[in-house]
């Protein structure tokens, strides 16, 4: 899998810049985790990788042609839908034991039926996240996705997200230092 | 503290005697059946129009047109909804129309109808206008309330176009739905035989009305408005029971 290449990134929100000639290199296959302090843009950076958000100059390689999955600042999951639902919208060709093993390795199985709207934050939270790591994207962005969960489910589930990323391109934006070594990921800083 | 949450929608068996009641002993006061007939006359008046063959073609033909009218405005307003939510153009180019339309008195409406059609189409018609803006208006709402991040959400994923709406979109445009039908379900009875009272179209529950507040027959006026109140709760208790279906189906996979 290529490298995805970040070349003089420029972006701005009224007048006031976010992102200012930022050039990055991704290694293809690994996670990258991006640390920075907040307000530097590093979700905006994600939203630009996911196509989601023009970049007013500068330009991204490698990501043509590669379909990508997110999780977002927000768990953005359909609230009248059940926990398993959400996740087989994306993945609906994976077997009802397939996400039952997954649901399971991110300690979700007592949530799999319940609605999205009455999940607990830490749930909801890994719901989001498996609900990316089984669709079929080929790079997965990661906006702070253990926010909310604590320690030992924090370790819980980079583990299991190291199992789900199948070698995969995965770009990790986090504030917490001892992110990167959960995931083994390479640090990058903006 | 905790807070009892209001319910106004059931009716309650006493409730409806204590009204009963009420309507009796007015009734046995004023004394004067052709100003306030008796409730057990207007049952009993009620059981021989059942029984008259007249009584159901009346029901059927009023019934049938304004479910004509209200299922037209229905898909109609569905369709503009969603087109001036996708083009300005199409919002700004309805706005004044659907101001026009629901500022409008019904009685303007059904005498314009008279003049302009037959008689024949006019329950339809006058429903057709009263509900169009209501669905209209109510649908818009909620086709502008689509939450932008579930929107990124299926986009990012690329959920198919079918997937978007039927998972994404139509579930939360569900509520809205929910409060236009609701309301207009109400309004497209009361509109539709007050249209036929004033235009008098032949074979109508509105006709039968008519004959009856001719000939001063208050009986048959409580009865009719009786039976216009009974079709509207079940046509309205049928519409919201398919809602309830539709929206518990939606909500599975």
């Amino acid at each position: 899998m290529s490298d995805i290449v970040v070349h003089s990134l420029s972006k701005a929100y009224d007048g006031k810049p976010v992102l200012q000639n930022v050039s990055l290199r991704f290694p293809g296959g690994r996670v990258s985790c991006l640390m920075a302090p907040s307000g530097t843009g590093k979700t905006t950076l994600l939203r630009i990788l996911a196509g989601l958000t023009p970049a007013d100059s500068g330009s991204v390689e490698g990501l043509e042609a590669l379909q990508v999955g997110m999780v977002f600042q927000e768990n953005r999951l359909l609230p009248q839908f059940s926990a398993l639902d959400n996740v087989r919208l994306v993945c609906p060709h994976l077997s009802r034991s397939a996400l039952t093993e997954a649901f399971a390795a991110m300690g979700l199985t007592d949530a799999m039926d319940k609605k999205a709207r009455d999940l607990s934050g830490g749930m909801a939270r890994r719901v989001a996240l498996l609900r990316a790591l089984l669709s079929d994207a080929d790079v997965l962005l990661l906006d702070e996705p253990f926010g909310g969960l604590d320690k030992k489910t924090r370790k819980a589930v980079a583990k299991a997200c190291k199992d789900l990323l199948r070698g995969r391109t995965c770009i990790l934006v986090t504030h917490d230092p001892k992110e990167p070594a959960l995931m083994d990921a390479k640090v990058l800083t903006l | 503290m905790r807070m009892k949450k209001l319910r106004n929608g059931k009716l309650k068996l006493w409730a409806v005697l204590f009204w009963l009641a009420v309507w009796q002993i007015a009734a046995m006061i004023t004394d004067l059946p052709l100003i306030l007939p008796a409730p057990a006359d207007v049952f009993v008046r009620l059981y021989h129009l059942v029984r008259e063959g007249s009584f159901w073609a009346s029901v059927l033909n009023t019934f049938s047109h304004i479910a004509l009218g209200f299922s037209a405005a229905f898909v109609l307003g569905a369709a503009l909804a969603f087109l001036a939510s996708r083009f300005r153009l199409v919002r700004d180019l309805l706005a004044p129309l659907m101001l026009c339309v629901k500022s409008i008195p019904v009685a303007s409406f059904v005498i314009l109808a008279i003049i302009w059609f037959t008689k024949y189409w006019l329950s339809s018609l006058i429903a057709f206008t009263m509900v169009l803006p209501v669905i209209y208006t109510n649908l818009l709402d909620g086709l502008s309330a689509l939450d932008p991040q579930l929107t990124e959400m299926a986009a990012v994923f690329r959920l198919s176009a079918w997937k978007r709406f039927r998972y994404v979109d139509l579930v939360q445009l569900l509520p809205f739905l929910r409060t236009g039908l609701s309301v207009s379900l109400g309004l497209c009875w009361k509109s539709g035989v007050a249209a036929e009272l004033i235009g008098v179209p032949k074979g109508t529950v509105g006709q039968q009305l008519y004959n009856a507040k001719i000939y001063l027959e208050t009986t048959d006026v409580f009865a009719w408005t009786l039976i216009i109140v009974v079709i509207s709760i079940l046509f309205q208790k049928l519409i919201m029971g398919l809602v309830w279906l539709l929206s518990r189906r939606l909500e599975r996979m």
